[in-house]
């Protein structure tokens, strides 16, 4: 069953959006509006990835035993906390690329890809969705 | 405060707030951040096939590693002196165009700079 989705942004043009799984949704905002510092850090990430600015330092996609997926990375506080809000990117017709912000996951431990972590990467590459 | 959207993106009902900063020295500080990433960018583009990773780039400039993070971070800003260093190193020139976005504000308007997502004035590394 496909999932449903928020939208949150996008560029004047539509071509890229940012939109956020509605199942997880009040999860990652209330993340994103803790406080300013985390706010700042989301607003520099999304404006990056809605201006197309290549970051991988805040912006990235995640590897698995060395091969890309379709699954990407917001990386809130790399170093420090090291959360990580997993994301897909999707593109739609009329190349429209759609940024879907899907799960957070608070305190990365290692700097390689745990198991469990694997596995969720995993299971939202499958993931499919409603977008308006 | 005023809430007035940026004309670069479309923001869904409901989540204004979200995308505004608190006071217009953060709005200033979010574009100058975006500024600068610009500048790596181009800085990074003009390298071509040859990617350095942040270690030799730090190298290249003379500058810390942590340094280097810190700035792709958004945790520090860049300046023009090492802006300056990037070209000469790279053997390359940042070309900076101003292109107007929207009318020229009066003296009193700038008093009441938005404060939401980006700040109106566009730059462009070339």
């Amino acid at each position: 069953m496909k999932r449903e989705s928020v939208f949150l942004i996008s560029t004047q043009d539509g071509k890229r959006a940012i939109f956020i799984d509605k199942i997880n949704a009040s999860e990652i905002l209330h993340y994103i509006n803790q406080d300013e510092r985390h706010k700042k850090k989301f607003l520099f990430i999304a404006e990056l990835i809605l201006r197309g600015i290549k970051n991988p330092q805040v912006y990235d996609k995640e590897e698995i035993n060395g091969r890309k997926t379709s699954v990407t990375a917001m990386k809130f506080f790399k170093g420090q906390e090291n959360d990580r809000i997993y994301c897909r990117e999707f593109s739609s017709k009329g190349k429209r690329q759609i940024i879907m912000a899907i799960i957070l996951i608070e305190k990365k431990k290692t700097q390689k890809l745990s198991k469990p972590i694997k596995s969720l990467i995993e299971k939202i590459s499958k993931y499919e969705y409603e977008i308006e | 405060m005023n809430t007035k959207l940026n004309k670069d993106f479309t923001i869904a009902p409901g989540f204004e707030k979200l995308f505004e900063f608190d006071t217009v020295e953060d709005a200033n500080m979010h574009h100058a951040k975006i500024i600068m990433m610009k500048f790596l960018q181009a800085m990074e583009k003009s390298m071509g096939k040859h990617k350095y990773n942040k270690k030799t780039i730090a190298g290249m400039l003379g500058i810390s590693p942590s340094y280097v993070t810190q700035l792709y971070n958004g945790d520090k800003l860049i300046n023009l002196e090492l802006i300056a260093r990037i070209e000469q190193v790279f053997g390359i020139e940042f070309k900076v165009q101003a292109v107007r976005k929207t009318g020229l504000k009066s003296h009193k308007e700038k008093a009441t700079i938005p404060q939401s997502f980006s700040n109106s004035s566009s730059l462009h590394c070339i």
